[in-house]
């Protein structure tokens, strides 16, 4: 199992990741049954044709699930999750080499919390930013503890 | 270029609309599928004992509500455009979604603009979803925002 990140364990500029994506076809359909999802431009490239793009495209929502468990794998059982804010700027497809990382931009203490600010990346084979995001999490901190 | 599109008042009608709550129970296995779908093998969300021990129970992925579909209003929205993108979400989490609770979903229209783009005019639409559990504690929320343009034969549901 992972191991707990405290808040002293983490700097401003602290980078989690990278985490690497490739994913089919079959995954997509997956998530589409999962999430209830069913629009066809998510793996019938010919709606996908039809609506703009050059073929069916990634679920934003699956992409932000990513994101999220990045930041569930950070918060260990002790944290927690405040806030998640993700944008799709630009559309993703399946066989493209993704991968996306979060970084930490701000620590701070309130009460006898600890709060990290985070931004968060997923970007595509080309290097496009395609789905920004920022996280508010907070962190276990060692010294609370003794 | 096409002449721009304005908000009508019939799509101003539908803001601050709240849809019927909608309740589900979170079952083991919508969790178990979804966390497969999206790739996450954390034992959080499939071993019993584990879950129990460090979560004090089985917990539903953060991003797990997009599962929880709110009801749709009893009117349908008058949407000028055939095609949809999702423009993001931002979420506030105050509590885990554990296996067995009932969550109540609440969606309410937020806010409608149109900007124009590069694809032409785009009809922005800002949704804010509710997910209450049993005990009546509001355990996340989320705002969507939606968009949707181009004209011609339409291409989502």
């Amino acid at each position: 199992m992972k191991t707990q990140f405290f808040f002293e364990d983490i700097d401003e500029g602290f980078i989690f990741g990278p985490i690497e994506k490739n994913i089919d076809r079959k995954q997509l359909v997956m998530y589409a049954g999962a999430s209830q999802d069913f629009n066809e431009f998510h793996y019938d490239d010919e709606v996908a044709k039809k609506a703009g793009h050059k073929g069916i495209i990634i679920h934003g929502a699956l992409k932000s699930a990513w994101l999220a468990q990045l930041l569930v794998d950070i918060v260990g059982h002790e944290g927690r999750i405040i806030k998640f804010n993700v944008s799709y700027r630009g559309v993703d497809f399946p066989y493209d080499d993704l991968k996306y990382y979060g970084k930490v931009i701000k620590k701070s203490i309130e009460g006898s919390k600890g709060v990290v600010d985070i931004e968060l990346n997923l970007e595509n084979s080309k290097g496009q930013i395609t789905t920004p995001s920022t996280a508010q999490i907070e962190l276990p901190i060692k010294k609370m503890r003794k | 270029m096409s002449q721009s599109e304005t908000i009508s008042d019939e799509m101003k009608k539908f803001i601050n609309l709240k849809t019927r709550p909608k309740i589900y129970t979170v079952d083991r296995h919508s969790v178990e599928r979804f966390a497969e779908a999206i790739g996450d093998d954390n034992p959080i969300y499939f071993n019993e004992t584990y879950a129990k021990k460090t979560m004090g129970g089985l917990i539903a992925p953060p991003t797990y509500v997009r599962l929880l579909r709110p009801n749709k209003l009893e009117k349908e929205f008058p949407e000028p455009f055939s095609n949809l993108v999702d423009g993001g979400s931002s979420y506030n989490f105050y509590e885990h979604i554990y296996v067995g609770d009932k969550i109540s979903v609440v969606s309410k229209l937020k806010d409608l603009f149109i900007k124009t783009g590069k694809i032409g005019d785009m009809l922005f639409k800002l949704t804010l979803i509710s997910y209450t559990n049993q005990k009546k504690i509001l355990v996340t929320t989320q705002e969507v925002t939606t968009i949707t343009y181009g004209k011609g034969e339409k291409t989502f549901l």
